[in-house]
């Protein structure tokens, strides 16, 4: 399905710049990243959840994020990774925003002009 | 019964290509998060909870292989090259330090060193006694000789050498390589 497969990428390349909006507010952890991020986006990026962890080790591999703290959840055995924002991080995500306002920008343009 | 939160996990892990060490943070970080899933779906049985795991989270095939992504082959082999050159590196330091090992050409200490057998010269040792055999780079010679220790002058720093078939020669103990501790008969 093309067009599914279309979507898919685009929303994968936009969960990026809003995972380093979430972690500019405060730090996460997982589960807690990814309900966040589909609840406050209406369900538009309710992305299988197990492409979060990919795009955060990513991240964490290039610098824009960090685990700040670990700490043990309620459940015993198993261990929360909070992430955070670096200070890189939080310079690729101004310029990431400043990118999308300008194609939005774009986008608005000649669309609305085709619209008219 | 097995928890079918480890099986999802295994299945994961088994298509993925992470090394150790970073499989069992990944496993410990995952499984966290799938227990909230299955927390907040209130499912108890096993099939069902494992059809939701696929659904919310993604089938293992599809997670397996990109946590492999974020591990690229590339980046692999980098770390398996320089995890190599420093253990050349080491043997470098070692060979240069330590110990290293001669092919004799000669038969300037044969018996005991025959010609055509490797021998392992001990760098660190400075002191050195009549019979020991030693390498040392002769005057105006890169190569390096074998000579048996006739004597040596603690005070002048010099050692006395014999060697098969050739007059005694004395050298200064900045010009001896080491003592040979083994060889290859």
């Amino acid at each position: 399905m093309p067009d599914q497969d279309n979507r898919s990428q685009f929303l994968k390349g936009c969960a990026r710049t809003l995972v380093l909006r979430l972690l500019s507010q405060r730090p996460m952890y997982g589960y807690e990243l990814a309900t966040a991020l589909a609840s406050r986006s209406d369900g538009i990026f309710a992305l299988g959840q197990g492409t979060l962890y990919p795009l955060l080790y990513s991240l964490e591999q290039k610098g824009l994020v960090r685990v700040s703290r670990e700490e043990d959840s309620p459940e015993q055995g198993r261990r929360r990774r909070y992430y955070a924002l670096t200070p890189a991080g939080r310079a690729e995500l101004e310029a990431s925003v400043s990118t999308w306002n300008e194609i939005a920008r774009g986008m608005r343009l000649v669309l609305g002009a085709n619209n008219a | 019964m097995p928890d079918p939160i480890d099986e999802y996990l295994d299945a994961v892990l088994r298509r993925s290509a992470l090394p150790a060490a970073r499989a069992r943070v990944v496993r410990a970080e995952l499984k966290d998060h799938l227990a909230e899933l299955v927390e907040a779906s209130k499912l108890s049985n096993p099939t069902e909870i494992r059809a939701m795991l696929e659904e919310q989270f993604g089938t293992p095939a599809h997670v397996g292989r990109s946590l492999t992504a974020t591990y690229p082959p590339k980046s692999r082999a980098r770390r398996w090259l320089i995890r190599c050159a420093v253990a050349a590196a080491l043997l470098l330091g070692v060979r240069a330090t330590v110990a290293e090992v001669f092919y004799t050409v000669g038969d300037s200490v044969a018996p005991e060193v025959p010609a055509g057998s490797r021998c392992l010269v001990f760098k660190l040792r400075t002191a050195y006694t009549p019979g020991d055999i030693i390498a040392f780079h002769p005057d105006a010679d890169t190569h390096t000789w074998l000579g048996v220790v006739k004597s040596a002058d603690p005070v002048g720093g010099t050692i006395t050498i014999s060697r098969k078939n050739q007059p005694d020669m004395t050298v200064s103990r900045w010009q001896v390589v080491g003592r040979v501790v083994a060889n290859t008969r």
